[in-house]
């Protein structure tokens, strides 16, 4: 499908570009707060989750009270942050948004509330695959924040509710309400009818249980097609987005090995093995010499990547390899490579 | 001015029908191919917020204000919907769309001619009266407007609402231009090729342009007798001229210079390069700035449905549709402000009589 746009307020986006790197400096920030988390999966209640039309007036207003009751409990919640929104997730500051406004792990920001209330944050991890990101505000709370909610239990015709900054409305103010209803629920994009736009990016989609069940990311020219990342990717990526790791979840996983070469030496002699992989389990050591990976001569360590990544995780291996005057052959089996990783 | 954009959003528009194609069976699987040949809002989408079933419960409220809706035609095109504010004849509806001879269509199918009492060009608003007497008028909201997350809806003369939507913010000021501008003359080419910006990189089909021939490669070294340095000053002397006006151009095609005669169209036909329009969802009202005060909603709705009442589901009237403005946001004048606005223009027009 081809996008129009990021619902963000600057265009001129590449997320194409993965970046792998793991900032250490986060790791502090992240580990004096790792208190916070997702939660229990709550459960959904039969109103929010009904997908029948009001049958009249009745219905009708039984909706609105709703709505309205959660757009005030809610909207305090709800900040502005670099060109587009975000939504508070617990009262000390971890706020969920998506990752082209984050964009990396370790940027200073600043969240402004629906009060005027403005707040020093730093983002934390982000997956650009699914267009994740997660930010935490630096000073102190208790901040206002909205309920996790569950979205791999969407009933396509429910209705819900976004609330963000779209492009002209001023952020320090109550940001704007759009109600929709479901009209897909993937498990990497949620669609809605409720209208998102630049600026919406990061603004949090409710259920009428005033829960989180998506953050906005993208629309396309109609207006029913606007795009909502999944709440329960959040879920699924938290430990690695609070430990400030930018990774890209959807991209086809790599097979890993497991050997460190050293530093400044281009032959393919093994310096280190990584603990627990394939090389480890298999006998490779430090100091080994690889002559042969999967039948193929290698002459230098940078020969040894692409060979390792024309296997799949779990693949079983031949590594031939000269240990003092001995020649070894070894059977490795991969491992799975994440970001940061060597080979 | 910029027509590879355009191109590209009919492309995605397409992509997007097929898209939606794939996970909604029983649409009519007639590809658009032109951005706005379709209509992006009125696509009634199984299971959504304007999908036929709300609508109808909606319409049970609306009762009164529907028959108070009526349609606003401009030489027999529809232009606006409009709201009966006195039963003896009096309506109000957008004023900046309102050229040529002035009709109005009832709920019952009598079309009465109308004649435009005064404008408010300030709120966009003006006041219509039609020859007749005992009219069905619109209840209107009293007290504070509808806080947000309060639903509305858009009625028609029809039966069931244009569509339904909720309050998305308190009141708020609209900065930008004031009044209608000038409509700007539209011939349908992108510059930028050349040494000096004034070469044809794109011509837009069926535009005045592709009519009078010019080519991608062409320079265009004169406008109207005038040297052109630079694209800009190409643009500004083109759009000099209004629609239906003739341009002469000096263009520079292999070596040789060739005098062409565009008559110009209207720029508006296709979608105006606002920064807000990137996101799509158009089209969107010609006058969508310069309100002191409007009712920010989220109805989507096309620019011929402005004019008209927005009602609560007690069937009041909230506001008057002034403008579709975002892809996101629908303005309406709050009904106090019409109020106003309808004594005053009624004072002012007695008082010239």
């Amino acid at each position: 499908m081809q996008i129009v746009g990021y619902v963000f307020r600057r265009p001129s986006l590449v997320l194409a570009t993965r970046c792998l790197t793991v900032c250490s400096a986060l790791l502090l920030v992240a580990g004096s707060t790792a208190a916070v988390e997702p939660g229990d999966r709550p459960v959904t209640s039969a109103i929010a989750s009904d997908p029948n039309p009001p049958k009249g007036v009745a219905d009708l207003k039984a909706l609105e009270r709703t709505v309205q009751k959660i757009v005030a409990a809610v909207a305090p919640s709800v900040v502005y942050v670099a060109g587009g929104s975000g939504v508070v997730v617990s009262s000390d500051g971890y706020v969920l948004t998506v990752a082209h406004v984050a964009r990396r792990a370790g940027r200073n920001l600043v969240v402004i509330f629906p009060d005027g209330r403005r707040a020093r944050a730093v983002t934390l991890g982000n997956d650009y695959g699914l267009d994740a990101g997660l930010l935490k505000i630096t000073d102190d709370g208790p901040w206002p924040h909205a309920e996790w909610g569950r979205s791999d239990d969407l009933n396509p015709g429910q209705w819900c509710l976004t609330l963000g900054y779209p492009v002209s409305f001023e952020h320090g103010k109550m940001p704007a309400v759009r109600v929709g209803r479901v009209l897909h629920d993937g498990k990497k994009e949620i669609i809605t009818d409720g209208t998102i736009m630049g600026g919406d990016s990061g603004a949090p989609l409710f259920n009428l249980d005033g829960r989180i069940i998506g953050i906005g990311t993208k629309c396309i020219d109609l207006l029913v097609y606007n795009i909502h990342v999944p709440i329960d990717r959040y879920r699924d990526d938290w430990e690695k987005l609070v430990q400030g790791k930018d990774f890209d979840s959807l991209a086809p996983k790599q097979a890993l090995l497991g050997v460190i070469p050293a530093d400044g030496s281009d032959e393919p002699r093994v310096a280190s093995v990584i603990p627990g992989s394939g090389a480890e389990k298999s006998g490779i050591r430090a100091g080994d010499l690889l002559l042969k990976f999967a039948g193929t001569e290698l002459h230098k360590f940078a020969e040894l990547p692409p060979l390792v990544q024309r296997h799949r995780p779990g693949d079983k291996v031949e590594i031939e390899l000269r240990r003092g005057t001995e020649t070894l052959k070894l059977q490795v089996k991969l491992g799975r490579r994440n970001a940061g990783d060597d080979q | 001015m910029s027509m590879r954009r355009w191109q590209v959003l009919t492309l995605l528009a397409c992509f997007a029908w097929a898209a939606v194609q794939s996970w909604l069976p029983g649409q009519e699987p007639e590809a658009r191919s032109r951005r706005y040949d379709r209509d992006p809002w009125r696509l009634v989408v199984p299971s959504g917020k304007n999908e036929t079933a709300v609508k109808a419960a909606f319409q049970e409220a609306l009762g009164p204000a529907s028959a108070a809706t009526v349609q606003v035609r401009a030489d027999g095109e529809d232009v606006a919907l409009g709201a009966v504010v006195e039963s003896d004849g009096y309506l109000v509806t957008k004023a900046s769309v309102l050229d040529g001879k002035i009709t109005c269509r009832f709920k019952d199918g009598t079309v009465k001619a109308a004649r435009i009492v005064g404008q408010d060009s300030n709120q966009d608003l003006a006041l219509l009266h039609v020859d007749a007497i005992g009219l069905p008028t619109v209840a209107w909201h009293e007290g504070d407007p509808p806080p947000p997350g309060s639903l509305v809806a858009t009625s028609s003369p029809g039966n069931e609402p244009v569509a339904i939507g909720i309050v998305s913010t308190d009141l708020r000021r609209i900065s930008g231009p004031e009044g209608p501008q000038r409509p700007r003359g539209w011939l349908g080419i992108e510059l930028g090729g050349g040494v000096s910006g004034v070469g044809v990189t794109s011509v837009a089909p069926r535009s005045a342009a592709a009519a009078a021939g010019l080519r991608v490669g062409d320079e265009i070294r004169q406008v109207d007798g005038a040297a052109m340095q630079s694209a800009a000053q190409v643009v500004q002397s083109v759009g000099l001229h209004s629609p239906g006006e003739a341009v002469k151009l000096l263009v520079h095609r292999k070596d040789a210079n060739t005098e062409i005669s565009a008559t110009l169209a209207k720029a508006n036909a296709f979608p105006r390069e606002e920064p807000e329009d990137e996101w799509g969802g158009g089209p969107f009202s010609e006058r969508r700035g310069g309100f002191p005060l409007v009712l920010p909603h989220d109805t989507p709705l096309r620019p011929k449905d402005c004019g008209g009442p927005l009602v609560d589901t007690d069937g009041r009237v909230v506001g008057i549709n002034i403008a579709r403005a975002l892809r996101v946001i629908t303005y309406a004048l709050p009904a106090s402000v019409v109020r106003e606005v309808v004594s005053e223009l009624k004072r002012t027009a007695g008082r010239e009589q």
